[in-house]
């Protein structure tokens, strides 16, 4: 454990909410930017509020009998929805459908763009599929062995990995176009790239996450989470990966020889297991989210208490999703309420 | 971890049956009757559904190794992925429906239920519907293990298209799958029509319903299966028999007697069974006081005689039930003589490589931490031969009954309704391949204290 700064055991801050709206339903993927988050619903209803009030701007059905998978692209105004009618949908932040890509058949699992914003991955029943940001295709892959279950593209290079019940799959679009693969026996479940690309973790089915060192392939299991760790953050220095699987958030340590042999940072202050965990984009600011609805932050460097928390409702945390511009945070639940919180403001 | 009340979980109806079994008709049936019910269907690849009113979702049937490939772990991955997408919507659906390929081992599907927490916590297993077609699954049975495993599995069996097998055949059938799995209530149907209550909210646990439908099922086991009681003359009477599933048939004629007299026929039976018996080919006489093994080979009804010492009431005591043989017994002029009163026993099984079902009733207290080690110690070594497992048990200290089921090496329970006034006793259920019932008795046995 390491030093707590300033007093012992201070109780955090309560944070309260700068506004909170019902959205309805289920919410499965929040996106901010430009005074606008878009709030993705599990039947496929999409609504956009206004990041300052959260009034609502937009709202609409899209096809399909449900949505799963929202992704911002990293700087044009437009996100990329999966629906369940084996089409991704690329809106802009006003609702509006700019792009319907057959993805596939079945559902459409993952979206995912690239780390340049040039190519958007698409995975639906065993299938990979990328395209531009225009909607044309690029690159179909063989199916992979059993359905894709997640995508990530490395923030460096333009490698796409694609994980499956067995196996991650990297696609290497930079020189010589490549694909290989690197086994795991088990599902894996979820999918991130370190910030320099050297590592890719896996959150998988048996409650354990994985690690990869991309150049080598080298793998190593962390066990030991009572629940699945589905929800991966990176720090901005890629420094520690928080992971949730339990109401203890665990940092896993990437310094020096890490993470295998070190001592992982062990984040205390949940009663409920945490269902996500998401860093600020280029601070050492930590959200987390558990399934009674509360909401904690951590400078897990500094501390490993939280320094502030707050409350959504009593429904389980589903999406966490900062505005890089400022120290924004909106969150979002099982219920449908979303709300955004100051926290430069505190 | 929080886990929800039982009957706030969704329910969850499995569908399986061998191609052609009639499960396709059968979910149309589901989902079109008016039952004022919102269903989310997941479905194969290769199923034809098109009904507007229900979401139906095609999935590949992926069969997931767990825990470094514990085949007793393997569960259906997708359906994980796709039942934990469905609990974003869940205020959109009252119950789910699972239709499984014709191929398909329930097992996975059974233990996706038990294994992944997220999904047991929000999805109560509701019930295994297995769709058998009355005229081909004998031919199944035979050459399948999924065919097998799909009926061992079941809560609930529809012998369905029973139009196309006679009546006698459709008895013989019946029998044979109730000797595979003697828990699951059996409907028969003609194009799939079943009352919908028979096959939705069948409660999977609900063991005291199943021992309502066959109270001999947790009985001691006996080499015949039946026993009738017939008024006999001095001339004494013929029994005749037509062509079974077996080549022979052992048979006993008894004095009757006592206040319960086919008890007691039964209680000499075991004894006058036990050993070889002599053989007695067509025309031959059955004695009264001795057991018989009845010659059956060749085509077309075979007679035998039966010959009382003195006039009056007798047991006939069979190996087999009347109806698998078209059993009869013809007094004067031919005329078949109905039995005064008749029981079916729990026939004993072989214990061969063949699939069956063994219940054990208990007296007295089991201790908890004794019964933990007992079934962790029993499914370490047979969890691969033992299909599906159920009971209530009587818990030392527990004024509630204890149910639990348990699908290979896993099992889950919880405390169930309070013993009240009911005479408090356990009942455990095991079917699977291969059981040893003295074993399975003698270690439950040992539970209690």
């Amino acid at each position: 454990m390491r030093a707590v700064s300033g007093a012992k055991r201070a109780t955090p801050v309560q944070q309260p909410a700068a506004w909170t709206v019902d959205s309805g339903e289920y919410v499965v993927g929040l996106a901010a930017r430009s005074d606008r988050v878009v709030v993705l619903g599990g039947t496929g209803i999409l609504s956009v509020l206004e990041g300052a009030t959260g009034r609502q701007l937009a709202r609409g059905q899209l096809p399909g009998h449900g949505a799963q998978g929202l992704a911002l692209h990293p700087v044009l105004d437009r996100v990329a929805v999966g629906c369940m009618d084996g089409h991704a949908r690329v809106l802009d932040l006003e609702g509006r459908v700019l792009h319907a890509l057959p993805a596939g058949k079945g559902w459409v699992q993952a979206v995912a763009w690239s780390g340049d914003g040039k190519l958007l991955a698409t995975a639906a029943g065993r299938v990979v599929r990328t395209w531009t940001v225009d909607g044309s295709p690029v690159l179909e892959s063989e199916p992979h062995a059993a359905t894709v279950t997640a995508l990530d593209w490395s923030p460096v290079k333009a490698d796409l990995a694609s994980a499956t019940y067995g196996s991650v799959h990297l696609f290497r679009f930079g020189e010589g176009a490549s694909a290989e693969s690197l086994d795991w026996k088990g599902s894996l479940l979820s999918l991130a790239f370190s910030p320099d690309g050297k590592h890719l973790a896996a959150g998988t089915q048996e409650c354990s996450v994985i690690f990869w060192k991309t150049a080598s392939g080298r793998s190593a299991e962390m066990n030991g989470y009572p629940g699945k760790p589905l929800s991966l953050a990176w720090s901005p220095d890629g420094s520690l990966l928080a992971t949730n699987g339990d109401a203890t958030l665990c940092c896993w340590e990437f310094r020096g020889k890490g993470p295998e042999g070190t001592r992982p940072l062990l984040l205390e202050g949940h009663r409920a297991p945490a269902t996500r965990v998401a860093w600020h984009p280029r601070k050492d600011l930590l959200v987390s989210g558990d399934r009674a609805g509360k909401l904690l932050f951590w400078t897990p460097r500094l501390r490993t208490r939280p320094i502030a928390r707050a409350a959504l409702g009593e429904d389980g945390v589903t999406a966490v999703s900062w505005d890089p511009a400022v120290t924004t945070l909106f969150a979002a639940d099982g219920a449908g309420r979303v709300a955004r919180w100051n926290i430069g403001a505190a | 971890m929080d886990s929800k009340n039982e009957s706030k979980k969704m329910p969850v109806t499995v569908l399986t049956g061998f191609l052609g079994s009639g499960k396709t008709t059968l979910l149309n049936r589901i989902l079109t009757e008016q039952h004022g019910q919102r269903i989310a269907v997941i479905e194969n690849e290769f199923g034809e559904i098109g009904i507007d009113q229900a979401l139906v979702i095609n999935a590949d049937e992926e069969v997931f190794e767990m825990n470094n490939g514990c085949i007793c772990c393997t569960v259906r991955g997708d359906l994980i992925r796709i039942l934990g997408t469905l609990l974003k919507r869940r205020d959109k659906f009252d119950r789910i429906i699972i239709e499984t390929t014709g191929m398909a081992d329930p097992g996975p599907v059974a233990q996706t239920f038990f294994v992944d927490e997220d999904i047991s916590q929000e999805f109560a297993l509701d019930g295994i519907i297995t769709l058998v077609d009355s005229k081909h699954v004998a031919m199944h049975l035979g050459e399948s293990d999924e065919c097998l495993q799909q009926v061992a599995f079941a809560d609930v069996l529809v012998l369905n298209k029973t139009d196309l097998v006679t009546p006698a055949e459709l008895d013989a059938l019946e029998a044979s799958i109730r000797r595979i799995n003697a828990v699951a209530s059996v409907h028969r149907a003609v194009n799939s029509a079943v009352q919908l209550a028979a096959v939705l909210d069948v409660g999977g646990f609900d063991l005291s319903r199943a021992l309502d439908r066959r109270p001999t099922f947790l009985e001691p086991e006996y080499p015949f299966e039946w026993a009738g009681r017939y008024q006999l003359g001095a001339e004494g009477a013929v029994l005749s028999l037509g062509a079974g599933p077996d080549p022979t048939m052992k048979v006993a004629l008894l004095p009757a007697g006592g206040e319960d007299p086919l008890g007691r026929a039964a209680e000499q039976g075991v004894r006058l069974f036990s050993g070889k018996l002599p053989q007695v080919g067509k025309g031959g006489v059955v004695g009264a006081g001795a057991a018989v093994e009845l010659e059956l080979r060749g085509a077309g009804r075979k007679r035998f005689m039966l010959k009382p010492q003195q006039p009056g009431s007798h047991v006939l005591l069979a190996q087999h039930l009347p109806e698998e043989f078209d059993l009869r017994v013809e007094g004067s002029a031919a005329a078949a003589q109905e039995p005064v009163e008749t029981r079916v026993f729990n026939p004993e099984h072989e214990h061969d490589e063949t699939v069956g079902s063994v219940g054990i009733h208990l007296e007295g207290e089991i201790d908890s931490d004794r019964l933990n080690a007992w079934l962790r110690g029993l499914l370490k070594e047979k969890g691969n031969d033992i299909f599906r497992m159920k009971g209530i048990l009587n818990i030392k200290g527990e004024d509630r009954r204890f149910v639990f089921q348990g699908v290979h090496m896993l099992f889950d329970g919880r405390p169930d309704r309070k013993w009240g006034k009911a005479p408090r006793a356990s009942d455990l259920v095991f079917i699977g391949r291969n059981l040893d019932r003295a074993a399975l008795s003698e270690g439950l046995r040992r539970c209690v204290r």
